[in-house]
């Protein structure tokens, strides 16, 4: 597949998210012109675009849905439910026509006829057959909206690898051509003679003047997959409207189009009257429009600058995103050595020279990852429909409520986790939400109702997805782990614990098993994906109120802030985000029972766990130790370690498959020395230490 | 195989490159090694685009090149039996002027706006 075609796949794909939501969002509104418009002119982009792309299926296909929207917005066809079926499952077909492959092709072929078929039925006057010749010929402008004629100025400079990408310049001017009435202009400039010349570079460029009906966004259509390739200024330089004899003069068009500046134009004509004042004094031209051409200059002029601004968003792919990652990870690595070799110097300048570079990377650092925070909106959006279609297949009336849309989260962590969110909302509507009977039957409101939501908290995100259905009987849970033998039959579990085996390989408590979920082999999958975003997963139920699954992931799976600890002769790395204080203390003041270590701070009890004792270190223990006090789920505690060290970024590295089993390390970090580093888990630290001490607050982080 | 898309004929007192078929993004190299030959022959250099089907800018701004450079000592250059599809490519491209003179531009009807906008008023 060519580069053309995979940049349609992706406007298309963001095209098809938003025709999605105009669409669920236009059931609750079926008059809003608003979503009528949204609508056709994604149609319109899907189309038109899909035409140049080669995707003359998808071109055809929905031709005819753009022209029943156009019937819409011109008042002679109503939104009704069909409609909104029809379009739903018109969206479906693209985003499968995107990925078929050709056996594939053959039944959607099928499903396309169906569907238009269908749709011809609710147009009455229209043909009866599918035009679907008729859509196969459309270029992006056929069909577009008409305007009144207007002159644009399209001034369009390939770059130099532009023929690299399979773009096409005369195709392009072709289009243009098809549009209207054409003048072109070759600029020649950078041609170099034949000898210097490399074929494959693009040396010229072009202004066209183009007189059309079409609107700018038409003609920027045209140029829809060449725009990042190319330097683009689509300009109306004549509305149609004005006087015959009200054309620009040289130097204002030379001046309007960046080829003069005006200063140049007056320095080169120091002595004469101003061409104005001449035409004025002649009364060959009213000062009247004198002044509009100067209105409009001006207007010209802010124009652009606010094109400029909209230009100012480039489209860059993901790749490029993760290498320019993996390269700050790389840096932060470096420099980490660079302060170590500083520091060992003593060398006052270096230092200073280090710590200035320290701040200069922190700052990339966070530049580069707020470059990949994305907003989980987008994701969340998927949900709407996946919750309209499977309560409506079931008899159920369920809605979906999102909150937190605009949190953001590392593209990594969002593009993971869009499965996982879709199991889990599956098995609410399947297993969670009752029938409108069932819940009269229990004096609940017929809809159910499911909440998906996000919020930052700790430097992590918490993701909730809560619906009010019949909820989980840990009864039936313990019951059903026993028949499957996933736990002896006199294991003494609690409640809380009992609902997490529902995220046990291989247990469903679903009594028949339908084609959404119930299969078994989902929950394990999504709590290995969460634990492999280095994320967590909690289920709390109540029965005949609801389920709340909660979903705690890190911001990002790149680079955190550390505070690097020695313990004996090891170093062990803390993520900075979970850490309230550091204290000195004498070893003989911690006090050691049962239940673990504790000491008094500030007259309170605190909790403490001896990364000596979980890391199995022997060496000798200090006289005083560091208490780094962190904030877990809630609960303050404190690892007992040696010394600190230093805070510093810490570049996060995977374990290896052969160490991943072990739950209370989260990664690995390279020091500067070359050395290899731990990073706890924190959380995974305090569920292990308050289980193994018995501690009530076991019941909480289970 | 497919026919080439630039043929070289070297004749007694001129030299004939041929262009023909699709002349893709790849066709230009071909084109270029053609036209530095034909220089180096030093005699007059008759380029016919009877059989063009279609044509990639490439090349077109490689014979736009060739025009443009050309002084009083380079050997004389002339385009030859037109294809409609070239022609409408030079049209399109709005390099008439250049790869047939200013005086004598691809005959249809695309006007350039260099001609276009002689003789307007200054100011």
């Amino acid at each position: 597949m060519g580069k053309i075609q995979d940049t349609y796949k992706e406007e298309a794909e963001e095209l098809l998210t938003d025709l999605e939501d105009a669409f669920l969002e236009l059931e609750n509104d079926p008059r809003s012109e608003e979503l009528i418009n949204r609508i056709f002119r994604a149609m319109h982009t899907i189309k038109g675009s899909g035409a140049m792309a080669g995707f003359d299926n998808i071109a055809a296909f929905t031709h005819e849905f753009e022209t029943a929207f156009d019937r819409v917005r011109k008042g002679e066809l109503s939104v009704t439910q069909e409609l909104i079926e029809i379009g739903l499952a018109s969206q479906s077909w693209i985003a499968e026509m995107l990925d078929s492959n050709d056996q594939q092709t053959a039944l959607l072929k099928e499903q396309a006829d169906e569907l238009t078929v269908r749709l011809l039925q609710l147009m009455p006057d229209s043909a009866e057959k599918p035009n679907t010749e008729q859509g196969k010929q459309m270029a992006p402008e056929v069909a577009a909206e008409e305007h009144d004629e207007q002159i644009f100025r399209i001034r369009f400079k390939p770059n130099e690898d532009f023929f690299n990408f399979g773009s096409k310049p005369l195709a392009l001017l072709r289009c243009l051509e098809e549009m209207g009435e054409y003048n072109v202009v070759a600029y020649t400039d950078a041609l170099p003679s034949l000898e210097s010349l490399h074929p494959l570079t693009s040396y010229l460029s072009w202004d066209v003047l183009l007189k059309t009906q079409k609107s700018r966004d038409d003609i920027l259509d045209v140029f829809i997959f060449d725009e990042d390739d190319c330097e683009l200024h689509v300009d109306v330089i004549d509305h149609g409207d004005e006087q015959e004899d009200d054309y620009k003069r040289i130097g204002e068009i030379l001046v309007e189009r960046g080829d003069i500046s005006a200063d140049e134009l007056e320095n080169l004509l120091p002595k004469a009257p101003k061409v104005g004042e001449i035409l004025e004094a002649a009364g060959a031209v009213a000062k009247e429009k004198i002044t509009s051409a100067l209105v409009e200059q001006e207007v010209v002029k802010t124009d652009r600058q606010q094109k400029q601004k909209a230009v100012e968003n480039i489209r860059v792919p993901a790749p490029k995103l993760e290498m320019q990652m993996n390269l700050v990870g790389e840096l932060v690595i470096a420099l980490a050595s660079l302060n170590r070799i500083a520091a060992s110097h003593a060398d006052t300048q270096l230092i200073n020279a280090c710590e200035e570079m320290n701040h200069l990377i922190t700052e990339l650092r966070d530049n580069v990852l707020s470059i990949r925070m994305m907003q989980i909106g987008s994701t969340f959006s998927r949900f709407r429909r996946v919750v309209r279609d499977l309560a409506k297949d079931q008899g159920k009336n369920i809605e979906l409520f999102t909150h937190g849309a605009e949190t953001e989260l590392d593209k990594t962590v969002i593009d993971q986790l869009g499965d996982p969110l879709v199991h889990l909302i599956r098995n609410s509507i399947d297993h969670g939400i009752e029938p409108p009977e069932e819940r009269a039957e229990k004096g609940k409101p017929a809809e159910g109702k499911i909440i998906l939501s996000a919020q930052h908290t700790q430097g992590q995100v918490v993701i909730k997805i809560e619906d009010n259905g019949r909820g989980i009987d840990p009864t039936k849970i313990r019951s059903k782990a026993i028949d499957k033998g996933v736990i002896e039959p006199d294991a003494d579990i609690s409640d809380k614990d009992a609902l997490q085996l529902i995220f046990a390989p291989g247990f469903s408590t679903a009594e028949k098993i339908t084609n959404i979920s119930g299969r078994g082999v989902g929950m394990d999958v999504v709590k290995r994906t969460i634990e492999d975003l280095r994320g967590t997963i909690e289920l709390d139920s109540i029965v005949n109120k609801g389920t709340t699954i909660t979903l705690k992931l890190p911001l990002t799976l790149a680079i955190i802030e550390g505070l690097l600890t020695r313990v004996g002769d090891d170093v062990i790395a803390i993520p900075l985000s979970i850490i309230k204080e550091c204290v000195e203390i004498r070893s003989k003041d911690l006090s050691k029972t049962k239940q673990g270590y504790s000491t008094k701070i500030r007259g309170t009890l605190m909790p403490c766990v001896s990364l000596r004792e979980w890391a199995e270190i022997s060496a000798d223990k200090p006289d005083l130790v560091e208490l780094i006090i962190v904030s877990v789920d809630n609960e303050s505690f404190a690892f007992i370690v040696d010394e600190i060290i230093d805070q510093q970024q810490i570049v996060i590295k995977n374990l290896g498959a052969v160490y991943r089993s072990i739950d209370s390390i989260s990664g690995a970090t390279i020091l500067g020395d070359g050395s290899v580093a731990l990073i706890i888990d924190a959380f995974q630290i305090l569920k292990r230490h308050l289980k193994s001490s018995g501690g009530d607050a076991a019941q909480n982080v289970a | 195989m497919s026919d080439p898309s630039v043929i070289l004929k070297e004749h007694s007192e001129q030299t004939e490159i041929i262009l023909q078929g699709e002349l893709e993004l790849e066709s230009a190299e071909q084109l270029k090694s053609a036209l530095v030959h034909a220089l180096d022959l030093a005699q007059p250099i008759q380029i016919n685009v009877a059989s063009v089907e279609d044509c990639h800018i490439s090349s077109l701004q490689l014979l736009a090149s060739l025009m443009k450079h050309r002084t009083s000592s380079s050997p004389l250059c002339q385009l030859e039996g037109d294809s409609e599809a070239f022609l409408r490519a030079v049209n399109l491209s709005g390099l008439g002027h250049i790869l047939y003179g200013e005086q004598n531009e691809a005959s249809d009807s695309v006007t350039p706006i260099a001609s276009a906008t002689n003789g307007e008023s200054d100011g």
